[in-house]
């Protein structure tokens, strides 16, 4: 179990991280997702013992280690771009941290051999890593963090150096691995969809703290903040007060004084309270009808498609100004793609009074 | 022929036009000379310095005389202590600016660079006023009351080893910090990372990773040493000649162009050898190092 209290870390009056506190469990995948400046580097390179907090502990197994230096800790890194020894071959990259440990050359053979066959590169031990593609250096860089059988795996960006295709195999790869070796993996990244698809727990960092801390279920239908809905997928805001308020509903009022129902058991919410709805674009559809009896529904004229393959955004502009987003699943029967909707078609945007999720801030 | 292979063809002739101000430089200045000498030193020493070209090996013979070769291994020790010396001396002072940054880095890399806007003779000859009999170091001492009579420190064998690690040691700091400063500082972290004390880091990771510098500041150091002749003009005494001393008093002094050439020939065949190893070997390590 790793333990971050208060941690901060200032470089001169920027504070990288401020005042951080997180729990990762033993054996979980978590992942630190943010935009390039939010601190989950620095918070990477701290749990590493790469850079020294300016204040506050890291524990682990309930064990203080902020002063210990990187190689007194028994956490290990794959760095963003691999950071492979260049003059030693792939075995040799894989059995330093052996050497260090002054192992026996037989017992280094034979788990640096063990290790290759795991990340499936038997056949490379000799190449140097400048002979090695892309992915096979990620492999090499991983065993050689895994073989030192470390309590916590730290991964910085270690599929950003890669390309799409390759990203995509490793994401799986990667979690896979993870659940072979039930070592604990904290993983930063700046790609939402790599931390949906892999974490256990996703910790949003922004300005050097934590914005939502949660399942990735959690994080993407749920965001406690508009930072986090609008940084996890693509969603629609709107600001609005509750007008008035009956046991199950809330009536809504937009800035731009529409005003629609959301269903609300919760009974938190009270009447003139300022909050922030987030709708999805799956949350909404296209109709050339009047919108169902439990639906809200609003007039609006789409402005243009935008084609993925497999769906289309559909940037509707309704209430004179604003841009909506409704995502549609491409519904291919034949060669052609069948499209419903055209450019410039006046439609209705119709989502259900159940959906759509409340912030306050 | 399309136009797209015309412009080629016209783009790639014009490259070699483009090459021909070097050309004639290289001609001029290195091929010419290089071909008069290797053809001097055939020739025979006519009076008032002149010289007959008559193809024969006399001079060639003459120059493997045991008074020639005593020089010549004295060049090669002095070379190969002058080297070891800078390497020692050299390689902290490059570890240690490599691993500044900011403004210290650019203060530091000045003072490697200082010495250079002064004449080399003047600087070699200042160490005159650092080591001699009533110089800096000796009246120092006898002030303080240490000694009473001054240190033999000039015109020996101390003296031209202080001058050549004087002269010759930012040939070998510069590559140095060249080859650190390229070395990915994550590599460094991924190593400590690893649980590599520094000092095993600095043995397994850093050290073999700045080689191609070592090599160039070897090769730097060493083949202008074998061939210097100011500092042990100016700072040795009788028993401290080295090969460039020889050369230079046959041009100058004997006017016996031919031997002095023969000797000239010698010396680059010589120097020949560590530059041969330094081509194979880095070409070698610069392809296992850069990816």
């Amino acid at each position: 179990m790793l333990e971050l209290i208060s941690l901060s870390k200032k470089y001169g009056n920027f504070k990288a991280v401020n005042n951080l506190n997180l729990v990762v469990k033993e054996g979980e995948f978590f992942s630190l997702l943010g935009p390039s400046g939010c601190g989950k580097t620095t918070t990477l390179r701290l749990i590493a013992g790469f850079e020294q907090p300016t204040s506050g502990k890291i524990q682990l197994n309930g064990k203080d280690i902020t002063e210990l230096p990187p190689f007194q800790r028994n956490i290990n890194t794959v760095f963003q771009h691999f950071a492979l020894f260049p003059h030693l071959s792939a075995f040799n990259n894989i059995a330093f941290g052996l050497r260090i440990k002054k192992k026996k050359e037989n017992e280094i053979k034979q788990q640096v051999t063990e290790m290759l066959k795991f990340v499936s590169l038997e056949g490379k031990s000799d190449s140097l890593p400048n002979q090695l593609s892309g992915g096979q250096q990620q492999r090499v860089a991983l065993a050689r963090a895994l073989i030192n059988q470390p309590s916590i795996l730290l991964l910085d960006e270690p599929l950003g150096a890669l390309d799409e295709k390759l990203r995509d195999q490793m994401q799986v790869e990667l979690s896979n691995l993870q659940k072979k070796v039930g070592i604990t993996f904290i993983f930063v990244t700046h790609n939402q969809e790599e931390a949906l698809t892999m974490a256990d727990r996703i910790a949003v960092m922004k300005d050097g703290t934590i914005d939502h801390l949660g399942t990735p279920d959690e994080i993407y239908l749920k965001p406690s903040s508009t930072f986090t809905a609008s940084f996890i997928g693509n969603t629609n805001l709107f600001k609005c007060v509750i007008e008035t308020k009956t046991e199950n509903s809330l009536m809504l009022r937009t800035e731009n004084n529409f005003v629609f129902e959301k269903f609300d058991a919760s009974g938190d919410n009270i009447v003139g309270k300022n909050l922030t709805i987030s709708l999805r674009p799956e949350q909404i559809r296209l109709s050339r009808n009047n919108p169902h009896k439990n639906e809200n529904g609003l007039k609006g004229i789409i402005k243009n498609e935008v084609f993925y393959g497999d769906m289309s955004i559909f940037w509707v502009t309704v209430l004179e100004n604003i841009r909506v987003a409704v995502s549609m699943q491409n519904y291919v029967a034949s060669e052609n793609v069948s499209k419903p909707f055209q450019e410039g078609e006046e439609v209705f945007i119709c989502w259900d009074k159940k959906s759509g999720h409340l912030i306050t801030e | 022929m399309d136009t797209s292979s015309q412009n080629n063809l016209l783009y790639r002739s014009s490259k070699y036009y483009l090459l021909l101000p070097s050309y004639f430089w290289v001609i001029v200045f290195f091929i010419l000379p290089l071909i008069l000498l290797f053809t001097i030193s055939f020739a025979s020493k006519q009076t008032y310095g002149g010289y007959e070209i008559n193809f024969h090996l006399d001079n060639y013979a003459r120059a493997i005389d045991p008074i020639y070769l005593k020089i010549a291994i004295r060049t090669f020790f002095y070379s190969i202590t002058t080297t070891i010396f800078c390497f020692l001396l050299g390689y902290p002072i490059a570890y240690y600016i490599s691993f500044t940054d900011g403004f210290k880095k650019v203060v530091l890399m000045f003072l490697i660079l200082l010495p250079f806007w002064t004449n080399f003779l003047i600087r070699v000859y200042s160490w005159n006023t650092i080591l001699g009999s009533y110089g800096l170091i000796n009246s120092s001492l006898i002030s303080l009351g240490v000694i009473d009579t001054p240190f033999d420190l000039l015109n020996n064998y101390i003296s031209v080893n202080i001058g050549l690690l004087y002269g010759e040691l930012p040939y070998m700091v510069l590559p140095i910090v060249a080859s650190i400063d390229r070395i990915d500082r994550s590599i460094l972290e991924a190593s400590s990372d690893l649980g590599a004390s520094k000092y095993y880091t600095f043995f397994n990771v850093t050290l073999p990773l700045s080689m191609p510098g070592i090599i160039s500041g070897v090769v730097f150091v060493l083949i202008p040493t074998l061939g210097q002749f100011v500092i042990p003009d100016l700072l040795g005494g009788n028993d401290s000649f080295m090969i460039g001393n020889i050369i230079t008093n046959q041009f100058i002094v004997v006017r016996d162009w031919p031997f002095g050439s023969t000797l000239s020939v010698y010396m680059m065949g010589f120097v020949m050898i560590p530059l041969y190893l330094y081509l194979r070997y880095s070409k070698l390590s610069l392809n296992s190092v850069i990816s």
